[in-house]
């Protein structure tokens, strides 16, 4: 699916370049208007040529502007309108999971953004499945016949939603079913394209996508009956307010956050009133230390490890 | 006597229907610029509120059209990201010049600006509505019934 999107959107001297690349190493590709083009393969930034990925910026695929416009009109179908919503919180989802991040010119209307132009660089990054990176840790995040709500905590890209990913399709496929509702603000956990999860979340989750955690915490609830609910990067006080209240009526909650490890959480002002309620149980500690997605340790309420590094 | 009457009446058909053929022609324009005007207006309501994707829209619009405009959104469709020129002889250059920009510009902005550039192409059409629907209303059938006078002439002759 992803090959298929990428193909679809990138101008064909990248898309021929990435070709011979093994797909399950890339994980972005920058577009640059009047600038090198470049690829994350393998944990490294490298730059695209016309004969596959090089250190040297000598050889690397220079776009212009007029062709990042069109990778931009291909990802959203000649209809930019239709997405413009997206386009103004800056990243646009497609098909698969894959996540185009959007830099250019906001053009604002009073307090608002109205729309994003002149797009200066394209961030396509490119969501791996990792099935079974969750299960030594999702052991340990069992609690009777439940789980305990827990925190992933990662700095971007050590992979959090690969394991969030990963956490639900467990939790949601044990024989004894569990109702899992997957809070997806930004497509990027579950990819629902048609109707349908694009990625494996399980055979007893549901999907709730493109609008705000408070709304679908709240909806979801009342009409949903989640056991467990899996988000992804909370990232302000309406989200942390959502996530207590769901954890307060009685319902597991899994998100992550952006931070180096569980220990920087009391830094951040907004957490703190669900660090002294104790709403997280459990706290995952993720690097990119041995590749993305390694398990530094899994913490309880009180910060004491559970278990060491995966 | 009977094959005087027959070439008469072959005579008068072929008129009639060069002269019907000119008539479809102007009527033609008129309705392919009335499409145009009803398409501003289906994708102003479109982009306005539903906002599903341009092809979808625009194809849906074209499968209840019955003039020329239903040939080129197909054809746009089949490739919206080439450069666009509607081919055929229904349209004079300058038509065909706006017809592409037209098509250039959907899907390329926010819907706000969208719907106001598609105001403005609206206008356009309604005026050159207004003018072939005017010039048809004058000089439409003129030619239909100039081609069954010329028959009944050349009957009356060959009689």
């Amino acid at each position: 699916m992803t090959e298929r999107v990428l193909d679809k959107i990138l101008p064909p001297s990248v898309a021929e370049a990435l070709k011979p690349l093994a797909a399950d190493k890339l994980c972005e590709v920058r577009l640059r208007s009047g600038g090198a083009v470049t690829a994350l393969y393998n944990g490294r930034y490298m730059y695209v040529t016309p004969r596959g990925i090089s250190d040297s910026y000598a050889q690397a695929i220079v776009l212009d502007a007029p062709t990042v416009m069109q990778v931009m009109l291909l990802a959203c179908e000649k209809s930019l309108y239709a997405f413009n919503d997206r386009i103004c919180q800056g990243f646009l989802t497609l098909a698969g999971g894959v996540r185009v991040g959007i830099a250019g010119e906001t053009v604002w209307e009073g307090d608002r953004i109205k729309t994003i132009k002149n797009f200066t660089a394209l961030d396509i990054r490119i969501p791996h499945e990792v099935r079974g990176c969750g299960e030594k840790v999702a052991e340990l995040l069992r609690c009777g016949h439940g789980y305990h709500s827990t925190l992933i905590v990662s700095p971007p890209g050590a992979g959090k939603t690969t394991l969030l990913r990963d956490l639900t399709r467990i939790v949601s496929s044990r024989p004894r079913p569990c109702n899992v509702l997957v809070v997806d603000e930004r497509d990027e956990i579950a990819a629902v394209a048609d109707g349908r999860p694009t990625h494996n979340v399980g055979r007893n989750t549901d999907v709730i996508s493109g609008c705000t955690k408070e709304f679908a915490f709240s909806r979801g609830i009342r009409a949903m009956r989640p056991d467990v609910i899996v988000t992804d990067e909370l990232c302000g006080a309406k989200d942390v307010a959502a996530v207590e209240s769901a954890v307060q009526g009685g319902v597991s909650v899994f998100a992550s956050v952006h931070a180096d490890s569980h220990k920087r959480l009391r830094e951040k002002r907004i957490f703190a009133s669900l660090l002294a309620n104790k709403c997280f149980t459990r706290f995952v500690d993720v690097s990119e230390r041995n590749g993305p997605g390694t398990v530094e340790g899994v913490f309880d309420a009180d910060f004491r490890e559970v278990a060491g590094g995966a | 006597m009977i094959t005087k009457l027959t070439i008469v009446c072959l005579c008068m058909t072929a008129s009639a229907m060069f002269g019907l053929r000119h008539t479809n022609g102007k009527r033609a324009r008129v309705r392919y610029f009335a499409s145009c005007v009803q398409l501003t207006d289906a994708l102003i309501a479109e982009i306005s509120f539903r906002r599903d994707k341009l092809t979808d829209a625009l194809l849906s619009f074209a499968h209840n059209d019955k003039t020329e405009l239903r040939a080129h959104i197909e054809a746009y469709c089949a490739a919206p990201f080439a450069p666009f020129a509607p081919k055929g002889k229904l349209l004079k250059t300058e038509e065909k010049r706006l017809l592409s920009a037209f098509f250039a510009v959907l899907g390329t902005s926010d819907a706000q600006t969208q719907v106001f550039e598609l105001e403005n192409y609206k206008r356009r059409f309604e005026e050159l509505y207004a003018v072939e629907s005017e010039a048809f209303r004058k000089t439409g059938t003129v030619g239909l019934k100039l081609s069954v006078l010329f028959g009944i002439a050349v009957g009356v002759l060959i009689l």
